[in-house]
């Protein structure tokens, strides 16, 4: 169950997705695309770093180590302090444009998931050598 | 922080899986360790000591 447990989370996004598409109107606009988008590359990286586990797993190794959860912490954190700004710059520019609320709270869950997946990616290929 | 591990694990005939698996990490982790992009905890590096049956200064030691 614990092997396999992030690809049922991912099929229960694939299919809120798909719910979310089939109830939506006919045309998509631009920011459901965009969203669609983003979540479509989310998936993408909970699909590799799924595939990452199990590889593991299959090789005898832990899925996570101390260097796993130290990226991930510093990921996290990076991620946390990148949202201040992003969440400013939401405000800003929702007030700007009249965007409506519900939108912007959307747009800014989704890229604090960007930002995440960025910082993560960026840490660990930059590694962890200067603490 | 450099190390020897490369040299030490070549000269075992250890794979980097291997080496993962006696220590307890990722294979990922050794990658890291072996370019000097990871500093390991104090208790990793002791266990990686221990497979090479050496002192942790005979494989971690600083640049310059």
């Amino acid at each position: 169950m614990k092997k396999y447990g992030i690809f049922l989370l991912i099929i229960v996004v694939i299919a809120g997705i798909l719910v979310w598409i089939t109830s939506s109107s006919d045309r998509m606009d631009l920011t459901e695309n965009i969203h669609l988008l983003v979540l479509v590359l989310l998936i993408g990286f909970a699909l590799w770093f799924g595939y990452r586990r199990i590889r593991s797993m299959n090789l005898g190794q832990p899925v996570e180590d101390e260097m796993s959860k130290r990226i991930r912490t510093r990921a996290a954190a990076t991620a946390y302090y990148s949202s201040l700004y992003l969440w400013l710059a939401i405000s800003y520019f929702g007030e700007k444009h009249h965007i409506a609320f519900h939108t912007a709270i959307g747009l800014g869950i989704l890229l604090m998931a960007v930002v995440f997946v960025m910082a993560y990616l960026f840490h660990s290929a930059r590694g962890l050598n200067d603490e | 922080m450099n190390n020897r591990i490369r040299e030490l694990r070549a000269r075992m005939d250890l794979t980097q899986d291997e080496l993962a698996r006696k220590v307890g990490v990722r294979r990922e982790t050794i990658v890291f360790l072996e370019k000097g992009k990871y500093n390991p905890s104090l208790k990793l590096a002791w266990d990686i000591a221990l497979v090479f049956g050496l002192t942790i200064e005979e494989v971690f030691f600083r640049e310059g």
